[in-house]
């Protein structure tokens, strides 16, 4: 028995009881310490993953909703040893400070960029409300996701 | 600087989630920890019963006072008063005085048998407010006063007087992530604690002591931090995972709740003053006087460091003549006072920077023009309590009128404000009074190099990577002062056993301590190195010099291979490490690494509602010379946000002695959706005396006047001066007198 679904591309299953919250399954189980701990009541967004493509508090899901599901956390989001391109303009725009935010703000910008790929400054500020930083102030994190846009954009051009 | 690298050296681990935090380590069986804190604030603990929880599911041990064979107490810095836990017969002074540890296969089984220990207190009269503590005929625990002139005289010669009843709240430093870490026995039988912390050496200290373990047997070392901003100095998680580790001789995690997070760990001083400025006809300031008191908490945390770096800060950058200030602190039923960043100075210039535009306001005087007649020049003898003058204890330049220059021009027109709207400009600036040197806990660091037979060079550091970035600024210290490659360099950080003294991460200092001492170990090594090569060339030529590749004679000529000296090193057991440190300013007992400040903050005030936005924020810094330029603009304004919080949105509440913001839904700090719609920061480099390639410390800089720019700008705009922070709409309507 147990809770099988995709985690960052290969099938898992959690033998975890099945009200445990998924940020206790990926952390304590699956051994993905990436995905962080904040407050475990859905306000600061550091434990945020995708599920589906979608950014989603994973202290708030149980484990029991997740069947089926594919997950997505920081672990899983280079491919074949390349950052995508949000990690990389976090490096670039010096987004990252103590970095406890980062992995659930990054994920917060895939899950924003997978339903809108150009946001204005607007939507971004708004698509983040959900992720605490202490560190940053939020700029070079919102520089950091405009440079994501302009990139492909550019890119597009060529 | 060599700046070779693109990113930070810290920053690839950190996108891509293999940075490793305090809960983010398992070992194979490990147990779960959580602490029993009390249900009453103040109170004689006549029984504490684990019958019931020692037969509850999962328990491996349920510890207690009677375990503990050292001294039970604990302190943030030099003062250890604090309990480590509280036992039968003593006594509870607030809720983060622990009971118990319990110890469990998992966490939640460890939680469970907690609500079963039970407790019998003997409840005790709670002092709650300073009025209650005056009113009990309590004597203040820590008092100080600076006096200077005479302040009637003062007063008698002002054209205007000014005045103001101030408060600041408590606030919480809200780092993400929250205390935890996870301790276990090695096969040497050292107990080694792997936690967040801001300061090392003094924890290694505390843990030893309270717990009556020998020094060498305890070993602490720090992973990256997920935040301190002051708040990681006091006791969390690290006293009771070595206590328990060594009672259980076996791994054990103990990781703090966001809700224990807020409610149990220091915050910073609360304080109300009442101040009084006089101005002359020209707008001078001709005298000062503050009578400022607070609650100090139930033990001595850093009350007296809170006070006295609130008090140093009332005078802000100006010429004064005659001051009276006393500070009074009492103790209360209430939080721990610790540190948070930039330790009130910010809620102290808010007091004089904002009663400066007050009283500039009723002489008609421009709030710039008010400044300029008043902030001290660069020759000038320091206006308080430290020596020296600005420019020998700060940059041969004293910047502080071209910072506001650079923010004037910045900041450009004034928009219009829109229908029902009015909109405000406001300013202030500041001089961090940084007493690096001078402080028991910021004297310096040490630094030590270990140079290996391939060139390549390690550098060994107490601090901590809290998100500052010191990593990086060691490494390109390093890197500069040895002239070698950033690729060639590593540094190590934060462990009580491998890495030399650290002082407190506090007071800006790490890049000023640190870089100061990696440059004295580089100087060291480098002569060092030259020794060798002399006697591997039998030579006694002293110009003999390390130069990356080798090793040169005055003319420039390769003498020595590096190769053929590592050769030489090897078979001849050198050993190529220095070790660094500088002790205290240069000259005298002044402070140093001062950063001049200016702030204009744009807001754009609703009459009828009392709501404002902030338009904009521009700060210019004279901040040294710059190390790496994208972590110091993130510095700046992660500071300037984090202040704008704590001016306009944050307050840690508690009643009757509990906590009634225990989370992020009560104690709210800026989102993304929060932030000034401009947020600009300007640097000046001016060369700091004293400091390491000329870089002064910028960690606080962005709290100082965010606040009080802010303030004034309402003030310009709608005519209120805020004295009660933080400052929200409903204040606003209140001082407009429409509530």
């Amino acid at each position: 028995m147990g809770v099988s679904f995709i985690l960052n591309g290969e099938k898992v299953t959690s033998h975890s009881h099945e009200n445990t919250t998924l940020l206790e399954v990926l952390r304590e189980e699956m051994h993905m310490y990436g995905v962080k701990k904040g407050c475990e009541t859905g306000e600061c967004g550091a434990c945020t993953v995708l599920v589906d493509g979608e950014n989603m508090n994973s202290c708030m899901m149980l484990i029991g909703e997740v069947e089926g599901k594919t997950i997505t956390t920081i672990e899983g989001l280079s491919i074949d040893g390349k950052l995508d391109p949000i990690q990389q303009a976090f490096a670039e725009k010096g987004a990252v400070q103590c970095g406890y935010c980062t992995p659930g703000m990054i994920l917060s910008v895939k899950g924003l960029l997978n339903r809108n790929p150009n946001p204005t400054r607007a939507q971004i500020k708004e698509a983040l409300s959900g992720n605490l930083c202490r560190c940053t102030g939020y700029e070079q994190i919102f520089e950091a996701v405009e440079s994501v846009v302009e990139g492909r954009e550019n890119n597009n051009n060529e | 600087m060599n700046n070779t690298r693109p990113f930070r050296n810290d920053i690839m681990d950190k996108v891509t989630g293999s940075a490793k935090y305090s809960a983010d380590f398992h070992m194979d069986n490990m147990v779960y920890a959580k602490i029993l804190w009390p249900t009453v604030p103040k109170a004689r603990i006549i029984k504490i019963d684990t019958s019931e929880a020692e037969n509850s599911p999962g328990v491996v041990r349920i510890v207690t006072r009677k375990d503990i064979t050292g001294s039970n107490v604990s302190g943030m810095y030099h003062v250890q008063d604090r309990p480590i836990l509280v036992g039968e017969g003593e006594e509870v002074r607030f809720l983060a005085d622990a009971l118990a540890l319990v110890a469990a296969k998992t966490e939640e089984e460890a939680e469970r048998a907690c609500k079963l220990i039970h407790v019998e207190y003997e409840e005790l009269p709670a002092i709650n407010s300073v009025e209650q503590a005056k009113a009990e005929n309590q004597i203040p625990c820590f008092e100080h006063s600076y006096i200077k002139g005479d302040v009637e005289i003062g007063f008698s010669e002002a054209a205007v007087i000014v005045e103001g009843e101030y408060n600041s709240p408590y606030s919480e430093h809200a780092y993400i992530e929250p205390e935890g870490g996870y301790a276990y026995i090695d096969n040497n039988g050292t107990i080694n604690v792997c936690y967040g912390t801001q300061d090392i050496t003094q924890n290694h200290r505390m843990v030893c002591k309270a717990l009556g373990y020998p020094y060498n047997k305890v070993r602490l070392h720090i992973p990256y931090v997920g935040g301190g901003f002051g708040g990681k100095h006091s006791m969390s998680v690290h006293v009771y995972l070595a206590l328990l580790a060594n009672i259980l001789q076996q791994p054990v995690r103990l990781v703090w709740t966001r809700e224990e997070s807020i409610s149990y760990s220091c915050k910073k001083q609360s304080l109300k003053t009442k101040a009084k400025l006089g101005l002359d006809a020209e707008g001078r300031i001709c005298a000062f006087q503050a009578r400022t008191e607070g609650p100090a908490g139930a033990y001595f945390g850093n009350y007296e460091g809170a006070l006295l770096s609130f008090l140093n800060n009332l005078y802000g950058v100006y010429r004064h003549k005659n001051i009276d200030v006393v500070g009074r602190l009492y103790y209360t039923t209430g939080p721990e006072i610790g540190s948070l960043r930039g330790v009130g100075s910010p809620d102290a210039l808010f007091v004089i920077e904002t009663l400066i535009n007050k009283a500039a306001k009723e002489l008609g005087i421009d709030q710039l023009a008010v400044r300029q007649r008043n902030w001290m020049q660069t020759n000038e003898e320091i206006a308080t309590q430290y020596e020296g003058t600005l420019s020998r204890n700060v940059s041969d330049e004293w910047s502080i009128s071209k910072t506001m220059e650079m923010v004037v021009k910045a900041a450009g027109e004034l928009p219009k404000p829109k229908p029902g709207k009015r909109i405000g400009r406001g300013f202030a600036n500041a001089m961090p009074a940084f007493a690096i040197g001078n402080s028991l806990l910021h004297k310096g660091s040490v630094a030590e190099l270990v140079m290996y037979f391939d060139g390549t060079l390690l550098v060994r550091l107490g601090f901590p990577e809290i998100g500052q970035g010191i990593k990086d600024v060691a490494r390109k210290m390093a890197a500069s002062a040895m002239n070698l490659d950033e690729d060639q360099i590593n540094v190590m950080l934060s462990d009580s056993h491998l890495m030399p003294k650290a002082g407190a991460l506090g007071f800006s200092q790490a890049t000023v301590t640190a870089g100061n001492a990696i440059l004295d170990a580089a100087k060291k090594l480098k002569k060092h190195l030259a020794d060798i090569a002399r006697e591997c060339l039998n030579s006694d030529d002293e110009s003999i010099h390390y130069k990356k590749d080798g090793f040169y004679n005055k003319n420039g000529v390769k003498l020595l291979e590096w190769n053929d000296f590592a050769e030489f090193c090897y078979n001849e057991v050198k050993s190529l490490t220095a070790s660094g440190c500088v002790v205290g300013p240069p000259e005298d007992k002044g402070i140093y690494g001062v950063t001049p400040i200016s702030t204009v903050a744009d807001v754009e005030v609703d009459e009828e509602t009392g709501e404002f936005k902030i338009l904009q924020i521009i700060s210019c810094h004279d901040i040294g010379k710059v190390v790496n330029y994208q972590s110091a603009r993130g510095q700046i304004i992660g500071g300037v946000v984090m202040s704008m919080g704590i001016a306009t949105m944050e307050e840690f509440v508690m009643k009757d002695g509990h906590t009634l913001t225990p989370s992020f839904a009560e104690y709210i700090i800026p989102t993304s959706m929060d932030v000034p719609e401009n947020n600009q920061e300007i640097f000046i480099e001016n060369y700091g005396n004293g400091c390491p390639q000329g870089a002064k410390g910028i960690g606080e800089s962005g709290m100082y006047v965010t606040g009080s720019a802010i303030s004034n700008a309402i003030l310009d705009a709608v005519d209120v001066s805020m004295t009660q922070l933080p400052i929200t709409p409903e204040k606003i309507l209140k001082k407009l007198n429409k509530i």
